[in-house]
């Protein structure tokens, strides 16, 4: 396992993390809260969705979209710094973190679950698959940017 | 949003701290940190979806930051390159099944 020294100030890191943390969660804030309705005022209560709506596919962007970028940052220049470096831990640990998530789909996928489990598991599976060929895509991209150069 | 946003960051903060700790304290590559967090931050909105009537918008936020699906499958395509190819297998398969696992444990509190 590759060791690295920390080069920046524990601050600096911190800084890198907590800022990009904040803009991550941010836009996503702003993404899925519906701003013009009172819904944005009960972000944090999972209703129970029709099946009609059970499907949220500004979440399931955020988070396909957030791997690739990811991905694709991770298997770039960035990815050979060190995990500590403050570019690194802005993007990936801090902006890409903050706006994507694992919890809140669970919990969605939760609620949904007591209503129809057939159509949890639908969308479960389409939100884990979409993320994991997202990350696919960003790899088979980045290796023959690779080999072309 | 303001407040939204800083628990979010506090949240990215916890998962980062995790993860210098993993490879720090515990040797272990930082994929495995993030599995954890995953785990973790999955199980406190079970907990949370379960027990609290009231908005837990703040406890969301917190989650969501401490939660990272990039992280979730960036890292182990990150190690799959560098030739950890069973670890990154293992990473992205059990993740998703171990934080509904963590979720159906914390509700079931």
């Amino acid at each position: 396992m590759p060791t690295f020294k920390p080069a920046h100030s524990l601050l600096v890191r911190l800084l890198a993390v907590l800022g990009g943390g904040f803009i991550g969660g941010a836009l996503r804030y702003v993404i899925l809260t519906d701003l013009t309705s009172a819904a944005g005022a009960r972000y944090g209560v999972y209703p129970v969705p029709s099946l009609a709506d059970s499907i949220d596919l500004r979440l399931f962007v955020i988070n396909t979209v957030g791997v690739f970028i990811a991905t694709w940052l991770l298997l770039g220049p960035m990815g050979n710094s060190s995990p500590d470096a403050p570019g690194r831990l802005f993007w990936t640990t801090g902006v890409l973190g903050g706006l994507t998530t694992y919890s809140t789909l669970i919990g969605e996928l939760g609620a949904l679950w007591g209503q129809n489990r057939g159509v949890a598991v639908l969308i479960g599976a389409l939100s884990v698959g979409a993320a994991c060929g997202a990350g696919w895509l960003a790899y088979q991209i980045r290796q023959r940017l690779e080999r072309g150069s | 949003m303001l407040t939204f946003s800083a628990f979010c960051a506090l949240g990215c903060l916890v998962r980062y701290a995790a993860e210098v700790f993993a490879g720090l304290a515990i040797r272990v590559q930082r994929y495995w940190a993030t599995l954890a967090v995953n785990a973790l931050g999955s199980m406190t909105v079970g907990l949370a979806s379960a027990h609290l009537i009231s908005d837990h918008t703040l406890i969301l936020a917190f989650c969501g930051g401490m939660t990272s699906f990039s992280a979730a499958i960036a890292a182990p395509a990150h190690a799959w390159r560098d030739g950890s190819r069973r670890s990154s297998v293992v990473v992205l398969t059990t993740t998703p099944l171990l934080c509904i696992a963590a979720y159906a444990l914390g509700a079931s509190l």
